[in-house]
């Protein structure tokens, strides 16, 4: 008979509501904390998935990645010893697991029957406001100058966070931000940003 | 006198289509659609179902979800009402009558309905979780979805 | 190693703070995670851990302790001998899960890891169902009344079968806490089923 070990388990904790940092978590996990990996999960999923649909850009294949990158985590435990933020760790996994998940992917055609995912039509509407404008100028950087502009600004890690996300060295990591915040400034299409 | 009358009726006469053409000018361009969802058990009386529907872009809102054609699923769904407004919506439901009381093979268990903006046109994702018989066994089922063509 | 001198100098590389913003707009990609997913990593998590914690003799951290001792610890004289593993292992060498704490996977093996992980893991041996009592006081979810390790409809559903067939109902079903398990008890379930 299986007993219920939680007399009361909401199915989706709210991971704010845990205040224990990622560090804490995953020694609480290793000493037999199951509620703390499920912690970490939440803490981290939206992240994940987001990065995943960055690279993937098709949802099923970001929730695949999603499911993937947790269960690498999970293998690591027990025993796993956190030495930089988790984010750093999940980075390398999330883009790897992407890029094998696109290939596949691309091994296979689906019928565009409404059932299945429809694809956007490929004409595009005239670049008309500001935030389609930085997406084609950004579309146009290549892969490497983009992720470390958004690594940046958008998630906020420092240069040697990058360096060791990206496995380059942080001068490297200098040189692409400069240039890609160069063409940014040239284009006449993000200059905008530059002049106030 | 005569003069000022005709500037006031020429006046009235142009306000109904400048006006008309102001509204136009300044209406949001939205338009609602209506998506129908369908699930196909087979010959399995379908007792219980949920699936997930998704909209491709944040130009699309959902409006509202209404029940499907059978009787067994005429009453509302059950869904999130934190959906309404978002691109996305879980959808499910279940019905414990007889199995001669339930829909089998392909039936309108749903219909989303959406508000779409702009010129967008959207792409759908909609995905079956479950599919179960009387007996709460899961059954393999098909989901399709078809946007309606209001005539 | 920060090849810089100064520390400051990493972060001098600055953005204009609307490119940021609209650079954190372009990025705000919110892919719906269905709890169907939640469930199923939860749920993965906590087979690996319990796995983990079944060959468990000592409380506290669990490095070194290979996932499937259970078959050891059960016995009745494998206590010691799952103390001399233990032991040989931390000899031996490092874990190697700790070794890979930050080694990312590679994206081919890493997928296909995963993929037999999982496969694997679905599939108990008998010697594990043999020994499941014990290790196996799963924490189901509370709304998980047929216990397939997913919260969906057909927890609603089995609820609504066992109140109209009058069975005889745990009185943990009472979801909604008002003393009584009726309908009520069963909307709430559904409606943790479709939450987003």
């Amino acid at each position: 008979m299986i007993e219920i070990l939680h007399a009361s388990r909401e199915v989706e904790t709210d991971p704010q509501s845990d205040l224990r940092s990622d560090l804490e978590l995953i020694d609480a996990v290793n000493e037999g904390d199951h509620s703390a990996f499920d912690v970490l999960y939440l803490r981290h999923r939206d992240w994940v998935v987001n990065l995943a649909f960055r690279f993937t850009r098709d949802r099923d294949l970001a929730l695949d990645v999603l499911q993937d990158t947790f269960l690498y985590f999970l293998k690591k435990f027990p025993g796993f010893r956190l030495t930089a933020k988790l984010t750093t760790f999940f980075y390398p996994a999330v883009r790897n697991l992407s890029l094998t998940a696109v290939k596949k992917a691309r091994r296979f055609q689906s019928d565009e029957s409404i059932s299945e995912r429809v694809e956007a039509p490929e004409e595009v509407a005239p670049l008309e406001n500001q935030r389609e404008q930085l997406a084609a100028v950004m579309a146009g950087l290549s892969e490497e100058h983009r992720e470390v502009l958004l690594l940046r600004f958008v998630e906020g890690m420092k240069m040697g966070e990058i360096a060791e996300v990206m496995g380059i060295a942080t001068g490297t990591v200098k040189s692409r931000l400069h240039n890609a915040l160069t063409t940014l400034r040239k284009d006449e299409r993000t200059r905008k940003f530059f002049d106030k | 006198m005569n003069k000022l009358v005709l500037v006031l009726i020429a006046g009235l006469a142009l306000a109904g289509p400048l006006g008309a053409q102001r509204a136009k000018e300044i209406a949001p361009v939205v338009r609602f659609q209506a998506v129908d969802i369908y699930v196909d058990s087979v010959d399995q009386p379908l007792a219980a179902y949920q699936i997930e529907f998704a909209a491709d872009t944040e130009a699309v809102k959902i409006v509202g979800v209404e029940g499907g054609e059978h009787p067994a699923y005429q009453e509302a769904p059950y869904y999130d009402p934190r959906a309404i407004q978002r691109e996305q919506v879980v959808i499910a439901a279940f019905n414990t009558a007889s199995a001669d009381n339930l829909p089998t093979g392909r039936t309108r268990i749903a219909t989303v309905h959406l508000q779409i903006g702009g010129d967008a046109d959207p792409g759908f994702i909609v995905r079956l979780k479950t599919a179960a018989t009387l007996e709460g066994e899961r059954v393999p089922a098909e989901v399709t979805a078809q946007e309606r063509n209001d005539d | 190693m920060n090849e810089f001198n100064r520390p400051e100098q990493d972060e001098q590389i600055e953005a204009p703070e609307e490119l940021i913003e609209a650079l954190a707009e372009l990025d705000n990609e919110h892919i719906f995670v269905p709890p169907s997913v939640d469930g199923a990593i939860m749920a993965a998590a906590r087979k690996h851990l319990n796995a983990g914690q079944g060959g468990a003799l000592l409380a506290g951290p669990q490095s070194g302790t290979p996932p499937r001792s259970n078959i050891i610890a059960w016995s009745g004289w494998g206590v010691a001998i799952a103390a001399s593993v233990v032991l040989m292992i931390s000899l031996t060498g490092p874990n190697p899960q700790t070794r890979q704490a930050d080694q990312a996977p590679e994206p081919q093996e890493t997928a296909e890891l995963a993929a037999a992980e999982a496969a694997g893991a679905s599939a108990p041996t008998e010697t594990e169902a043999m020994t499941a009592a014990p290790a196996a006081k799963a924490a189901f979810a509370r709304e998980d009344v047929n216990r397939d390790n997913t919260v969906d409809i057909l927890d609603a559903f089995a609820l609504a079968r066992q109140i109209e067939g009058a069975q005889v109902v745990p009185a943990a079903y009472d979801f909604n806490n008002d003393g009584i398990i009726d309908r009520a008890d069963v909307d709430w379930v559904a409606r943790v089923s479709v939450k987003l």
